[in-house]
């Protein structure tokens, strides 16, 4: 089986800064990967690039076997729940959801039906109607992972989606994504090492740009330390 | 999904936010507004001059409001003033057989379509950009896709608010002068918002290519109106310094890029002329838009 997203040789430079220096990773199909790294080391960097939102400087990515992210070649195959995004204050969640899961090629019908099927996933059945604005922080997050997983995507990025989650909302999430590993290729960055521990089965370590180790987590248990103690080896 | 399929759902998806926009619906109560505002001073100022007016120049007293004005109107010593001022015989020839309170209303409107456009489409898309919203779009369609999706939203979002102008304007014009000739210019008033719509498609191809320049809704929306003030001034100005001869004479070619330009030929009778100027200011209202995407299209929305 072909790998959903294969990275070689990737560079952002930002002025003097690479925050991408020739990345190179191949993540492996219905995997899910954990992507490690402190801040500033281009986890998010690394999702924006591979979905387009940022031009690379050089390098090649193929999302899907299908070459770089393409809206149009690509429709359905790439989810993402971008960091610091919201939708317009006067958009409904139902409304949005279906516009989106048509704009990706769904039917009318079918955007509805998993759009309202995403929803009472994250259980905002009764907020489906009422605008952002009138939305909490977290409920306007559970929105936001809802869209990354209309039409049920190939590969989908999650960049830190338990940020701003209330305890009963996270565990709702790691069980949503827990019924999906082994199913669909998942990446996932998030400071919560415990989180990357219970959920991926590989995890990446990134550091200044590039990929440091990549590693099952069986081969991870194996060495008898927990990831955040490896982890935080040699940094502290 | 097709890419013509898509821009119309983007499209679509602008209607629809905008209709629930407390700032769209605002812009276009303003303009409301404005525009019964206009029609009552108007109507205002006519009943308290066209007494003294109709006594000044020996004019036949009129049986209500209005009627002097467009007495007034019909004389040729005044017809002599207006063509004087307005210093091009095809556009006096244009509007010389049009009611004057229709024309007022026509130069209101045009006037007030420029701010219209920097006020609701502006800071549109630099404000998609600002709160991330854009990528949730820009994961399904093309950058392209969604410009030209934005565009054609705001397009149709403010035809029925210049009609509704056109009814309000009315409105206040039935209840000041409720005479016959009065009572039949709301066809007309509604033709002169039509053709004011073309400008205004211009002038939004402007302010929504500047507004992909910024990530900032209020740099967008400042960038706009600094834009039509100079976009206003500069075409005339270049009019003035072509007339003066030598290889200044280019600059009338140049001035052609400006919407100001090209409104002439929507006061042109004809539908013919005033179809082409109607075409020219949408092309350029794309014009303007591909200069703004040229940029975009080239950075990162981070």
């Amino acid at each position: 089986m072909k790998s959903p997203l294969v990275i070689r040789n990737l560079v952002k430079v930002y002025g003097r800064r690479r925050a991408l220096d020739s990345f190179s990773l191949v993540v492996p199909p219905q995997a899910t990967l954990g992507l490690v790294g402190e801040n500033g080391s281009g986890k998010t960097t690394l999702m924006m690039t591979v979905s387009g939102f940022v031009r690379a400087d050089g390098g090649e990515i193929d999302v899907c076997g299908r070459g770089p992210f393409d809206p149009a070649t690509h429709a359905g195959c790439l989810g993402m729940i971008p960091q610091d995004s919201e939708p317009m204050p006067e958009a409904r969640p139902l409304d949005l959801l279906t516009r989106l899961g048509i704009q990706q090629g769904l039917g009318r019908a079918e955007a509805r039906r998993e759009s309202e099927q995403l929803l009472a996933e994250f259980n905002l059945s009764d907020r489906a109607h009422m605008p952002f604005r009138a939305l909490s922080h977290g409920m306007r997050k559970r929105v936001m992972t809802a869209q990354a997983f209309l039409g049920d995507p190939e590969l989908v990025l999650l960049d830190e989606p338990f940020n701003g989650l209330d305890p009963v909302e996270t565990e709702r999430l790691r069980r949503f994504i827990r019924a999906r590993r082994g199913r669909r290729t998942l990446v996932l960055s998030s400071h919560n090492l415990v989180d990357i521990e219970k959920l991926c089965t590989h995890v990446a370590f990134i550091t200044k740009g590039r990929v440091e180790t990549v590693c099952t987590m069986e081969e991870l248990t194996k060495t008898g330390k927990s990831l955040e103690s490896i982890y935080l080896e040699g940094r502290l | 999904m097709t890419s013509v399929q898509r821009i119309v759902s983007v499209a679509a998806g602008e209607l629809s936010e905008a209709v629930r926009s407390r700032r769209a619906v605002m812009t276009v109560i303003v303009f409301l507004a404005a525009s019964a505002l206009m029609m009552y001073g108007v109507t205002a100022l006519v009943s308290l001059l066209e007494v003294e007016v109709a006594r000044t120049l020996q004019l036949e007293p009129g049986s209500g409001t209005g009627s002097v004005a467009n007495t007034l109107w019909k004389s040729v010593p005044f017809r002599r003033i207006v063509k004087g001022a307005l210093k091009d015989p095809l556009l006096f020839e244009a509007v010389q057989h049009r009611h004057p309170l229709e024309l007022l209303y026509a130069f209101f409107v045009f006037a007030y379509v420029p701010i219209l456009a920097v006020l609701t489409a502006g800071g549109r898309l630099s404000e998609e950009l600002e709160s991330g919203a854009v990528r949730f779009q820009l994961l399904r369609v093309r950058r392209h896709e969604w410009v030209l999706g934005r565009w054609l939203g705001q397009c149709l979002l403010q035809l029925p608010a210049l009609f509704m102008g056109a009814l309000v304007a009315y409105v206040f014009l039935a209840w000041r002068m409720p005479q016959g000739d009065v009572l039949r210019l709301f066809p007309a008033l509604c033709m002169w918002s039509f053709r004011a719509w073309f400008l205004l498609v211009s002038w939004l191809g402007l302010a929504m290519g500047v507004s992909m320049l910024t990530h900032s809704q209020a740099k967008a929306s400042s960038w706009g109106f600094l834009l039509v003030v100079i976009f206003t001034i500069l075409p005339r100005r270049m009019y003035v310094w072509a007339a003066l001869g030598g290889v200044r004479g280019w600059l009338v070619h140049f001035a052609d890029f400006f919407p100001v330009a090209l409104t002439p030929g929507l006061w042109e009778p004809s539908w013919a002329c005033c179809s082409a100027a109607a075409l020219r200011l949408v092309l350029q209202s794309l014009f303007y838009l591909s200069i703004g995407y040229f940029f975009f299209s080239r950075r990162d929305v981070r």
